[in-house]
């Protein structure tokens, strides 16, 4: 380990106890990494602003646009479609002068305005029409000779589990948009209906429940590794086992 | 001017988008391109205004001096150091070659340098774009990876043990509907780990004919009951949000005008 | 004898309120343990989603390019990196092109440090068999649908500033139909917007490798094929790791992921017992304050009839 990684897995080590000190409760420790953090953050996000969208997006392309300027008639044209959202960009910031704060509707209404263009078309493609094409499809599947053999339970060539599954399915989406349907009051074999709506919903949330506790698990994996194999194997030297 | 101008500018922009799906004529997908180009510029300055407004609540509280000002100078602090190391650190990098760039460019793709010259940068008198290159400007590489991962990746996994703790305190079966949210919870942490899924298997499922493999039972569970209900969420979700867009482009919703008075 | 189920009680009541740092305490051993008792992990069994992934991966022909988006930043690292890394050994190992980029701001240098390593290994070179386009701002609308006209028009250079027309690599993706796959690891929607644009308006495949939490969201969207694939938290990463070792692709592919399974495994034991316990708990206290209270009432009435 060179003296810099040495000194970084230090510091790091210390910096992860410093935010884990709240385990016990709020303290100087984890205000200070805390505070540095949301600096840090900043800070390596404006330096990727300025590199990765003022200088690729707008400085290179104005100087070679200028450079060109006589003999290319297009880089007038690029030269204005690189100064315009910029002065729109400059108007977003006068949100800070109350007086003029006004100003920052154009470029907000220019940004929500597209977007919601674009959104249009989007959430049609990507949430309704596909979902829809996904429900509209054989409900029961029966053994055809010729495919690949099927070892699962079958009742009269039909496969009772695929069968049972998409059913499940199929009954399970009409329910939840049956039981977010508050237009018709949940009463009678329609809330039994929606009941079985809720229980759907109630599966979903457990399963992403439980798939939230394993993420947060893992996270918390990292952490050991690092501070395990980095920090206690790696800048410490002591040999662990397992 | 301060009303009609932002409700006109956003709704000829939203249909001009969904026109040009509809109507793809040279014109209309020339302009989307410049508006997107519009977007990404527009959208760094609206992170500007962000850290802008970071750093101008902690400068004020800084200056003050009042309670937790020494906080609001450290966050001061990691600002700067972080943002020079990424955006200077060019500066101290010497750079390999001069950069004989714009004849190769011309020359490798001129049909889109003609529509697009920003594939030609300037003479560089100094590495301007290794400052954000973790090869060279090592800096920056070392705040990124001791300084700022450690703290990103600590306060995300402090999640873990809140929700251990709210698992024991919250999770508990009082009724059928709340036992469905908890055995299929249950299902899920154990069917994706691969120690009980495995010794399942291996004690129950094998020796059970009708005993299905933990994993089995959880990847069910996810693609049928699960999936109805996101699915059933999708629609009410798309439909909403159509909706929404659609009272965006007419005016009825007009979500810029947020935030700035009158 | 008459004080018995006022201490059975107090112990199933106070059960319920004991100290939230007794359980982080039983967390964080339940999490270290098993990295400190060798032999502790167990074969990972792999699911459709990441064989999907897998199989889409293997049937691309040698040469084909492949996006693969660093949607993500170091708090979500243990989950995703891990995958990124078994990605890009199947991708190199197959002789084929990738191109990160990211929605994330701290996507590209995760990436960097991602494809370098890997690259090294495989004797790979940057701008001939991996490019790093970087961050761009805007979202996935401005983003992906500019690359659907060109992507110079979006990435007029890579991350370290190199002009595209400088980059070999570069002469196979000039617009985003020429890819073959995309690739969001995210630790949001973003495979999503991928499939929104990508797949539905370019027509190019799509697959996700998304962290955990957001696991249950994307099963609607490998039923319709909008994702051709999708790798879900750290045990997806170790599917997929256990997938290349498997397959034969890389015999030296568990990572982090498939090391971290047993941890994983012990912890979800934990909670599950304390979930357990705490149903008990409650169960047990409200018998005690069911069977006490009938026993006041029966009191209360002897008193009365008394």
């Amino acid at each position: 380990m060179s003296t810099p990684e040495l000194v970084g897995t230090w510091i790091a080590a210390l910096l992860t106890f410093c935010a884990l000190s709240f385990l016990y409760k709020d303290n100087p420790f984890y205000k200070f990494a805390e505070a540095l953090f949301v600096g840090v953050s900043a800070g390596y996000g404006a330096a990727y602003v300025v590199h990765q969208v003022f200088y690729q997006d707008v400085i290179i392309p104005l100087s070679v646009c200028f450079q060109v300027a006589g003999q290319e008639p297009s880089a007038i044209l690029q030269v204005i479609n690189r100064i315009v959202p910029c002065i729109l960009g400059v108007m977003i910031l006068s949100r800070f002068i109350p007086s003029i704060g006004w100003m920052s509707r154009w470029p907000l209404a220019f940004i929500i305005g597209y977007g919601t263009g674009f959104n249009v078309v989007y959430i049609v493609q990507t949430f309704l029409l596909p979902q829809i094409y996904g429900m509209i499809t054989p409900l029961v599947e029966i053994v055809r000779p010729g495919e690949a053999p099927y070892e699962g339970l079958t009742w009269g060539g039909v496969m009772v589990l695929n069968t049972v599954s998409n059913l499940v399915l199929f009954v399970g989406v009409l329910s939840v948009i049956a039981y977010f349907f508050f237009s018709k009051a949940h009463t009678g074999s329609y809330g039994k209906f929606t009941r079985f709506g809720v229980w759907m919903l109630m599966l979903g949330f457990g399963a992403t429940y439980g798939n939230t506790v394993m993420a947060r698990m893992s996270l918390l994996i990292g952490r050991i590794q690092f501070l395990l194999y980095d920090w206690i194997e790696g800048a410490i030297g002591l040999s662990l086992p397992g | 001017m301060r009303k009609q101008v932002p409700f006109l500018i956003a709704t000829v922009m939203g249909i001009a988008m969904v026109a040009q799906f509809f109507i793809p004529t040279h014109g209309l997908v020339q302009m989307q391109s410049v508006v997107l180009l519009y977007g990404r510029i527009i959208g760094a300055f609206a992170l500007v205004l962000g850290v802008a407004s970071l750093i101008r609540i902690n400068w004020i509280r800084a200056k003050r001096k009042g309670e937790g000002w020494t906080y609001a100078a450290v966050t001061i602090i990691g600002f700067v150091a972080m943002f020079l190391a990424g955006s200077l650190g060019g500066f101290f990098i010497a750079p390999e070659e001069p950069a004989e760039t714009a004849a190769v460019t011309s020359e490798s793709a001129p049909a889109e340098a003609a529509v697009e010259p920003a594939a030609t940068p300037p003479q560089k008198s100094y590495d301007f774009g290794a400052g954000l290159d973790m090869t060279k400007n090592r800096v920056f590489a070392w705040m990124f990876d001791y300084i700022y991962t450690p703290m990103d990746a600590t306060i995300f996994a402090l999640l873990a043990f809140y929700v251990a703790s709210a698992a024991y305190r919250a999770m508990r079966a009082r009724d059928l509907t709340a036992g469905l949210l908890l055995g299929a919870a249950i299902i899920v942490m154990l069917g994706r780990a691969p120690l009980t899924s495995y010794y399942w298997d291996q004690l129950i499922s094998q020796h059970v004919k009708f005993i299905p493999s933990l994993g089995d039972v959880t990847e069910w569970l996810m693609e049928y009951p699960n999936t109805a209900a996101k699915r059933g969420v999708y629609f009410g979700v798309g439909l909403a949000a159509l909706g929404q867009s659609i009272r965006i482009l007419v005016g009825l919703e007009r979500p810029y005008m947020a935030g700035t008075g009158d | 004898m008459a004080q018995q189920p006022h201490v059975k009680r107090d112990i199933w009541a106070s059960l319920l309120k004991i100290d939230r740092r007794i359980v982080f305490v039983f967390i964080f051993v339940a999490l270290t343990v098993p990295f400190l008792i060798p032999g502790m992990n167990v074969p990972v069994e792999t699911q459709p989603p990441a064989e999907k992934l897998f199989a889409a991966i293997e049937a691309l022909p040698s040469g084909s390019d492949v996006i693969i988006s660093f949607d993500y930043g170091p708090s979500t690292k243990p989950e995703l990196s891990p995958m990124a890394t078994a990605l890009a050994r199947h991708c190199f190992s197959r002789d084929i092109r990738i191109y990160a980029m990211a929605f994330y701001l701290e996507g590209p240098a995760i990436g960097e440090q991602i494809l370098r390593e890997v690259a090294e290994e495989y004797g790979k070179e940057e701008h001939v068999d991996y490019v790093n386009l970087g961050y761009k701002p805007g979202g996935p609308a401005a983003v992906i649908m500019g690359m659907a006209a060109g992507v110079s028009q979006v990435f007029p250079t890579d991350k370290n500033n190199t002009p595209l027309g400088d980059i070999p690599a570069m002469s196979h993706f000039k617009k985003l139909s020429d890819i073959e796959l995309c690739i969001s690891l995210s630790a949001s929607t973003y495979p999503e917007a991928w499939a929104g644009f990508a797949k539905a308006r370019v027509g190019v495949p799509c697959a996700g490798g998304v962290t955990a939490v957001m696991a249950a969201d994307f099963y609607a969207f490998l039923d319709t094929g909008q994702l051709v694939g999708c790798l879900m938290g750290m045990a997806g990463a170790a599917e997929y790791e256990e997938l290349l070792v498997s397959n034969k692709v890389n015999e030296n592919a568990y990572g982090t992921a498939t090391q971290g399974m047993a941890s994983q495994s012990m912890a979800h034991i934990v909670i599950v017992a304390f979930v357990a316990i705490g149903n008990i708990a409650m169960y047990m206290s409200l018998r005690n304050q069911r069977r006490s209270g009938s026993r006041r009432r029966k009191g209360g009435s002897r008193s009365v009839n008394s």
